[in-house]
């Protein structure tokens, strides 16, 4: 009769035991998948996709790079928020021009001074078949930019179908852009 | 103790409740005291996106100075607030709002600490029950003294405490082991202060001769100004003094002046990729393909080549381009070193398995039918022939490319190979001697012109050697020129001394047929 009540007892006290190191396993995961960056929690949805692209800001980089999203109708087009002044920026570039071969790509320089983009470019090599300045960053705001480097995808009729935060590498390529393209193509 | 701390602590944080308000710099403000009041009420709801959960109003961010401007600017406009949070909402999700709107997908955030607290009062009011039966028990069989304990509602015991403790520690040890570095030594910066200061004189030293080696290398440039080795040099003393621009200047140049040759290009293409704090480019990209599809084991370009795939991601090709960089650069050149290390890391960061990827190489080859085996082969000598045309001074390649020359047994390409190094080398007797003795053998008129030319080296290092006058005895008589190949056989014959192999003998008679002809 004495010995009766104990066990569930125990049992009971087991439960937040077992809540808490359940809890610190996921945690331990996701401080490791932090910090070996296979989780990412800057990956936030856009609100943005589906609905049509926001603005390009009112001037260009040069006349020659001046093309509106309407030069595009029909269409796709990706868009891409760089700056000079970004490190990642330049590390996206080949990725990019890669893309070029396949899709319009035109760039928003967020934030950047006019002759800062063009010596960017001439060094680092210019894939974009337009180039919008958005000189403090108020475009940005319309587009819900973080921070550059990020990418839209717009289709055919000028809707953001994709974002991506952060550089485009050749996987970005190949297991992002690429399938998303493809989904336009059908 | 207490008594000093607390008030430190005290200040600290009043001070901590105030720091938020300098965020906001006076001319950001509105010149309107109502609509300045809007702005910073609009701004507290909502969260600067690339801080760790603070307001924008709080925020020192870019961002956030941005995001203040664009709600001032929607304000001065005559938007009401509403209007305002719901247009940044549209750009940015709910995200941006400090506080998170009841929605269907918000409906569990809001619910959860109703629910814990629930939760929470089941569990306490379960536990009390039983512990009461347990209490009424032990009141029962047990001594008095242990009341107390008993009436507590919730106990845990010495051993699951324990327990709990110790699985803590194994938790928070092995992450220690995964993230943080146990096996790094301690360096006190004190006690490496005389290291320090020696290494810091020797670093300014080096400095010193790098800059000297610069003032020579611009000195020599200027004197001459049509030398690519002149402009290679002094591109060389800017790179080690980082400074790439000069550096790509000075290798442009020598680009120019030896008509694009590959080696520079690639060359130049590095340079490009170090300005880019080691970033390949565009424009090195473009050179490295240049360079490639002219020289396609071009070393330099291979690696840069590998080393763009790498930075896209593509590790596979980054190692693929690196095993056949280890595979072809000459062995005692650094490129195979510093292309094994690569594949590693390559393979480490791609997930490689990289013994079953050298596996594949060597069944490539092994596998292979034995002509595509032969087709294999012969294109690496044809890449090692290319390099070595494009950059002869390269003892080790252009032996290998002997050797490779003579298994492969097409004699045209022996010569070819044997001439090579000989002109490469016009100083090395042993090469011209090679060619001569290629040309003999053969005794085929139609090699004559390089035997010629290799013998020409030959004299012009010493006429009066031994050797010299017998090949060119040869090759005047192969050539038809009896009385010159006399002559050089008369002067051997007469300064041969003594003749224990019978070589002296054979002279003679091929002396006398000379003569009879």
């Amino acid at each position: 009769m004495t010995q009766q009540p104990t066990t569930p007892r125990k049992l009971r006290f087991l439960i937040p035991v077992i809540a808490f190191l359940g809890f610190a396993v996921i945690a331990a995961f996701g401080l490791i998948g932090t910090i070996n960056g296979t989780r990412n929690s800057d990956q936030l949805p856009s609100v943005l996709i589906g609905k049509p692209a926001p603005e390009l800001p009112a001037t260009a980089l040069n006349d020659d790079l001046a093309r509106p999203l309407s030069d595009f109708a029909g269409k796709p087009v990706l868009v891409n928020v760089m700056a000079s002044w970004c490190a990642p920026c330049r590390a996206e570039l080949p990725a990019l021009d890669l893309l070029s071969k396949e899709v319009a790509v035109i760039a928003i320089a967020y934030k950047d001074k006019q002759e800062d983009t063009a010596d960017f470019l001439a060094q680092y090599g210019n894939p974009f078949e337009a180039v919008w300045m958005d000189y403090d960053g108020t475009n940005g705001i319309k587009w819900g930019i973080y921070g550059v480097p990020e990418t839209f995808l717009l289709d055919g009729q000028g809707r953001v179908v994709l974002r991506h935060a952060g550089p485009i590498f050749k996987d970005t390529v190949t297991d992002i852009i690429r399938p998303a393209l493809a989904e336009l193509a059908r | 103790m207490r008594r000093i701390i607390a008030p430190i602590v005290a200040v600290m944080l009043l001070m901590g409740s105030f720091m938020p308000v300098m965020a906001i710099t006076p001319e950001e403000q509105l010149s309107d005291p109502i609509l300045e009041q809007r702005a910073r009420d609009l701004s507290a709801q909502l969260r600067c996106l690339v801080c760790q959960n603070q307001s924008i109003d709080d925020s020192d961010a870019d961002l956030a100075v941005d995001l203040r401007r664009e709600v001032r600017s929607q304000l001065s406009s005559g938007l009401d607030d509403d209007a305002i949070l719901t247009n940044l909402q549209r750009t940015y999700g709910d995200y941006i709002l400090l506080k998170p709107p009841v929605s269907t997908s918000t409906y569990a955030l809001w619910a959860a600490p109703f629910v814990m607290l629930l939760l929470a009062g089941l569990l306490f009011w379960q536990s009390r029950r039983p512990s009461e039966m347990a209490h009424v028990d032990a009141a029962v069989s047990m001594p008095e003294t242990t009341e107390d304990s008993e009436l507590a509602p919730v106990r845990l015991s010495p051993r699951l405490i324990g327990a709990l403790v110790a699985g803590i520690a194994v938790l928070t040890g092995a992450l220690y082991l995964q993230l943080g570095s146990p096996t790094l030594k301690a360096q006190p910066i004190e006690a490496r202060q005389a290291e320090r200061l020696a290494a810091q004189s020797q670093e300014q030293a080096e400095q010193n001769a790098l800059q000297e080696r610069l003032v020579q290398a611009k000195q020599e440039a200027s004197e001459r100004p049509d030398s690519v080795e002149a402009q290679l040099s002094l591109a060389l003393a800017f790179a080690r003094l980082d400074d790439f621009q000069n550096e790509i200047a000075a290798l442009r140049r020598a680009l120019a002046l030896a008509d694009d040759a590959p080696v520079i290009k690639a060359m130049l293409a590095e340079a490009l990729s170090r300005q880019a704090d080691g970033q390949i480019t565009l424009p090195a990209r473009a050179l490295i393909s240049e360079v490639l599809a002219l020289v396609p084991n071009e070393p330099r370009a291979l690696f840069m080549a590998g080393l763009a795939a790498y930075q896209d991601e593509a590790y596979e090709a980054a190692v693929e381009i690196w095993s056949q960089l280890e595979r072809l650069a000459p062995q005692d050149s650094p490129w195979p070193d510093l292309a094994r290390r690569n594949i590693i890391t390559a393979a480490e960061k791609g997930g490689i398995t990289l013994d079953s990827a050298d596996e594949e190489m060597v069944a490539d080859i092994v596998g292979a039918s034995e002509e595509d085996r032969q087709e294999m082969i012969a294109a690496m000598v044809e890449g090692l022939e290319l390099r070595l045309v494009d950059a002869p001074d390269d003892e080790a390649g252009w032996q290998r490319l002997i050797q490779a020359r003579r298994v492969l047994g097409v004699q045209a390409d022996l010569l070819r190979a044997l001439d090579g190094a000989a002109m490469a080398y016009p100083a090395s007797r042993d090469a011209q001697l090679a060619v001569l003795e290629f040309v003999l053998s053969q005794s085929d008129d139609a090699y004559l012109e390089k035997g010629e030319a290799a013998l020409a080296r030959l004299g012009a290092i010493d006429n009066q050697a031994l050797d010299y006058l017998f090949f060119a005895g040869h090759i005047a008589r192969l050539g038809g020129d009896a009385a010159t190949a006399l002559l050089h056989w008369q002067a051997l014959y007469e300064r041969l001394e003594s003749d224990e192999s019978g070589f002296k003998e054979q002279l003679a008679k091929q002396i006398s047929e000379l003569k009879q002809q």
